[in-house]
C-alpha cells in the first residue's frame, strides 16, 4: 500500500474511532440522564396520586361502614381513567388481592409487588412492544393495606435513544465520506513532493544525472529535496568527470592506433616493396630511408609514450636542481641538429635554482627546444630565459620561426596533435610532445602558456606557483 | 596503363603506392591536400584515384561528393577503426576501399579490378618480338600466334598485370588454380617453364630467390 493510502485509511479509521466512541458515551449519558428525570418525575406523581386517592378514599369513608371493593375501585377509576391518556396505568391491591387495575398487558412476573408495609419498589421491564416503569407502595395509615401500583410507560425513552443512535450512524458516515474526501485530497497535495522525488529518482537510478527535483516548501521535504538536488548534483559531476577521463583516454587510444598505422603501413610496404619488387637503385635507396625514417617515428613516439607513462606522482624526485646545468646538458644532445640547422641557443638565465625533478625538468626543456628548432628557419636564435617575477619562477623559451595560427595554439597541447601532419611527421615528431611538457607541468604546479604568431615566432612561458627555494 | 591519381597527407605512404604503381605501368600524380583535389582532377584526367578518407582541409567524404558526377572511379583509403566509413565510402560511390595496412599485391589487385570494370586497362602487352592480346587470349611472337592453354595463359596475364613483382608460388596457384590446389606448388614450376620456352622469355620471367617469379620489364 502507498504511503498516502496508509495515511487516509489510518486518519479516517482513527476519526472513526474517535468520533464512535464519544457518540456512544454521550448518547448514554444523555439516555441515564433522561432516564433518572423522567424516573423522578414518575416517582413524584406516584406519591402525588396515592395521596389525593388516600384523601378522596378517606373523603368517602364515611358513606362506607367498611371499606369494600366497590366503593374502592370507584375512587381509584377517575385517576386512572385521566392517566391513561399520558400512558400512565394505575392499581389496586387489597390485601395482595387486586382491586382494579386498567392495565392490560400480562407479565411473566410482578416481582415490584413483593414488597412489605412502608416499602417501595421500582422495576421497569418490558412487554410486548413498550417498556413500563413499575412504581408500587402502600398506603399511609389507616389504609395501609392497599397498595398502589403505578405504571408508566417509558418506551418513548427507548425510542428516543435508537433514534438518536440512528440519526448518529448517518451522521458519522456522512461525516466520514466527506472526511475521507477532504484527507485524500490533502494527503495527496501533501505527498505530492515525495512522489516527485521518486519520479526524479528513478530517472537518476535510469542514467540521466542531469535530473532535479522542482520542490520551492520550505518544510522537511523541501529540504529534503535541496539537498537531494545538491547530492544529484555532484553525483552529475563525478558521473561526467569519470566519463570525460575515460573518453579521454579512448581518444588517446585510438588515437595512438591511428598514428602508428601509418609508419606500420610504410614499414610493411617498403619492406614488401624490397622483397618482391624489379626496383632500380634509386627506389632501394628511398624505401630504405623509409624504412629507417619510420622506424624511427614509432621509437620517438614510443619512448614519448613511455615518458607519458612514466611521470607519475610516485616516481618523481623532486630536489633544488640547477636550471643552467640542466640547459647545458640538454644543448648538448641537440648539438647536432643545432649546427645542422645553424642555430644558436642565447641563454640569459637570471635565476637557476629551482624545486623540481631534474629528470622532468630536462625532458620539458627537451621537448620544448626540439619544436623550436623545427619551426626556425636556418640561422635563427632560440632564447632561453629565467626570472623571478611576482615571486614566482618563469622560464621562457622563444623562438623566431614559422609560428602558429590562433586555433591552432589551443590545439597543439592535445596528444598527436600537429599543425603539418606531413612536415612534422618527417621531422620525427609525434604530437606528443607538448602533451608531455603539460603534464610535467601539472607534476610542478605550473602553467605553460603559448603565444605565437605566424612567420614570427613562439613563446612559451613556464610559471611555476611553488617551486622557489627558500636558499 | 592508366593514369592514377594518388591523394593522401603521408608522404611515405603516397610515395609507397606511387612506386608500386609505376612498377606495374601506371603513371601516377600526388597530392596532400583535400582542396587541391579537383583542381588536380581537371589538370590530369585520371583513370583512377585512390583517396585517402583523412585529409587536411576536405576529407575524403566530402570530396566523394565532387567528384562522383565526374565518374572517374575512386578506391577509398581507410583505415580500420573507421570500418564504418567504409560502408559509407562505398555508399558515397566510391568503387572500392582498401584497409590500412595492406598488402602491394591486394592494391595493385583492385585497381586491375576497377579499371577492367570501366575498361580503361591497356588490352595490348607488347615486350619485344611478344605482343599479348589480353581480351582476345591471343599471344604473337615474331607475327605468329603461340598456341597457349588456358592456365598458361592465365599464369601469363597475371604476370603482366603484375609485371616487376614477384608472385609466390603459392599466391600464383591460388590465383590461377584455385584453393584446393594449396601445396602443389611443383605445377607452378612447370607451367613457368613451358611459357618461358614458348614465348622466349627466358630472360624476363625470373626466378626470384626464396619468394617466386617475377616478369620483368625494365
Ligand atoms: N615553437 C613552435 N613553433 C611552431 N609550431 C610549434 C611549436 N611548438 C609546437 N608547435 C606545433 O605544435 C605541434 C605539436 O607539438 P608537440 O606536441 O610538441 O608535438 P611534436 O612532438 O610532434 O613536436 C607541432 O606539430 C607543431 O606544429
Amino acid at each position: 500500500m502507498k504511503l498516502w493510502q496508509k495515511m487516509v485509511l489510518s486518519i479516517i479509521i482513527v476519526f472513526v474511532l474517535g468520533m464512535d466512541i464519544v457518540a456512544y458515551v454521550l448518547i448514554n449519558k444523555s439516555y441515564a440522564l433522561n432516564k433518572t428525570t423522567e424516573y423522578s418525575a414518575a416517582q413524584n406523581e406516584q406519591f402525588f396520586i396515592k395521596k389525593s386517592l388516600s384523601q378522596s378514599i378517606a373523603s368517602t369513608a364515611g358513606n362506607y361502614t367498611a371499606l369494600n371493593l366497590d366503593n374502592l375501585k370507584s375512587n381509584i377509576i377517575p385517576y386512572a381513567d385521566y392517566y391513561r391518556n399520558q400512558k400512565v396505568y394505575l392499581e389496586l391491591y387489597i390485601n395482595n388481592e387486586i382491586v382494579y387495575s386498567n392495565f392490560n398487558n400480562s407479565m411473566n412476573s410482578r416481582p415490584e409487588l413483593n414488597i412489605g408495609i412502608g416499602e417501595q419498589s421500582r422495576i421497569a421491564q418490558d412487554s410486548g412492544e413498550s417498556r413500563y416503569l413499575f412504581i408500587a407502595s402502600y398506603l399511609a395509615e389507616p389504609y395501609s393495606k392497599l397498595k398502589f401500583v403505578y405504571i408508566k410507560d417509558v418506551q418513548g425513552l427507548m425510542d428516543y435513544k435508537k433514534q438518536i443512535t440512528d440519526y448518529f450512524v448517518i451522521i458519522s458516515l456522512v461525516a466520514a465520506l466527506c472526511l475521507s474526501c477532504i484527507i485524500i485530497l490533502l494527503v495527496w497535495k501533501l505527498t505530492r513532493p515525495l512522489r516527485a522525488l521518486t519520479k526524479a529518482t528513478g530517472e537518476i537510478a535510469k542514467g540521466h544525472y542531469q535530473q532535479r527535483v522542482q520542490i520551492n516548501s520550505q518544510d522537511e521535504i523541501g529540504e529534503f529535496a535541496r539537498n537531494f538536488n545538491i547530492m544529484a548534483g555532484s553525483v552529475e559531476t563525478h558521473v561526467q568527470l569519470l566519463s570525460n577521463a575515460t573518453a579521454e583516454k579512448q581518444r588517446f587510444i585510438d588515437n595512438l592506433a591511428h598514428e602508428m598505422r601509418t609508419p606500420i603501413t610504410a614499414i610493411m610496404g617498403y619492406g614488401e616493396f624490397l622483397k618482391y619488387a624489379n626496383y632500380s637503385e634509386e627506389e632501394r635507396i628511398k624505401a630504405l630511408d623509409y624504412i629507417i625514417s619510420q622506424s624511427e617515428r614509432m621509437q620517438n613516439m614510443s619512448l614519448k609514450l613511455l615518458d607519458l607513462a612514466g611521470i607519475r606522482k610516485d616516481q618523481i624526485c623532486f630536489g633544488n636542481i640547477k636550471l643552467d646545468e640542466i640547459v647545458e646538458r640538454v644543448e648538448a644532445t641537440l648539438a647536432h641538429r643545432l649546427t645542422e640547422n645553424k642555430l644558436e641557443i642565447k641563454k640569459i638565465l637570471q635565476h637557476t635554482v629551482l624545486w623540481a625533478d631534474a629528470h622532468l625538468m630536462e625532458s620539458l626543456l627537451l621537448n620544448l627546444l626540439e619544436n623550436a628548432i623545427r619551426a626556425s628557419s636556418p640561422g635563427g636564435s632560440i632564447d632561453v630565459l629565467s626570472y623571478v617575477k611576482h615571486e614566482q619562477f618563469v622560464l621562457q623559451i622563444s623562438d623566431h620561426g614559422q609560428g602558429m595560427a590562433e586555433d591552432e595554439i589551443q590545439k597543439v597541447r592535445e596528444p598527436f596533435y600537429r599543425v603539418d601532419k606531413a612536415r612534422s611527421s618527417q621531422n620525427g615528431g609525434a604530437g606528443l610532445g607538448l602533451a608531455l611538457c603539460e603534464q610535467i607541468c601539472l607534476l610542478h604546479q605550473a602553467t605553460m602558456n603559448i603565444s605565437s604568431t605566424l612567420n614570427i615566432g613562439t613563446t612559451v612561458e613556464i610559471i611555476f606557483y611553488n617551486s622557489m627555494t627558500t636558499l | 596503363m592508366a593514369n592514377i591519381l594518388i591523394v593522401e597527407d603521408e608522404m611515405a605512404i603516397a610515395d609507397l603506392i606511387a612506386m608500386n604503381l609505376k612498377l606495374v605501368g601506371h603513371a601516377t600524380t600526388q597530392i596532400d591536400d583535400g582542396n587541391e583535389v579537383m583542381a588536380a582532377i581537371q589538370a590530369t584526367t585520371p583513370d583512377l584515384i585512390i583517396l585517402d578518407v583523412m585529409l587536411p582541409n576536405k576529407d575524403g567524404f566530402e570530396l566523394m561528393k565532387e567528384i562522383a558526377p565526374l565518374g572517374v572511379p575512386v578506391i577509398f583509403l581507410t583505415a580500420k577503426d573507421q570500418l564504418d566509413d567504409k560502408i559509407m565510402g562505398l555508399r558515397s560511390g566510391a568503387d572500392d576501399y582498401i584497409v590500412k595496412p595492406f598488402a602491394i599485391i591486394e592494391l595493385i589487385t583492385r585497381i586491375e579490378t576497377v579499371l577492367k570494370r570501366y575498361q580503361v586497362h591497356s588490352s595490348i602487352f607488347r615486350l619485344e618480338q611478344l605482343e599479348v592480346r589480353l581480351d582476345e587470349h591471343v599471344v604473337l611472337l615474331n607475327d605468329e600466334q603461340v598456341d597457349l592453354t588456358t592456365k598458361e595463359f592465365s599464369l601469363l596475364t597475371l604476370l603482366i598485370a603484375n609485371q616487376n613483382l614477384a608472385l609466390s608460388r603459392e599466391k600464383l596457384l591460388s590465383l590461377v588454380w584455385g584453393v584446393e590446389f594449396m601445396g602443389e606448388t611443383r605445377t607452378i614450376d612447370v607451367h613457368i617453364q613451358k611459357l618461358r620456352k614458348k614465348l622466349s622469355l627466358e630472360d624476363r620471367i625470373k626466378t626470384v630467390y626464396k619468394v617466386g617469379y617475377r616478369l620483368e620489364v625494365r
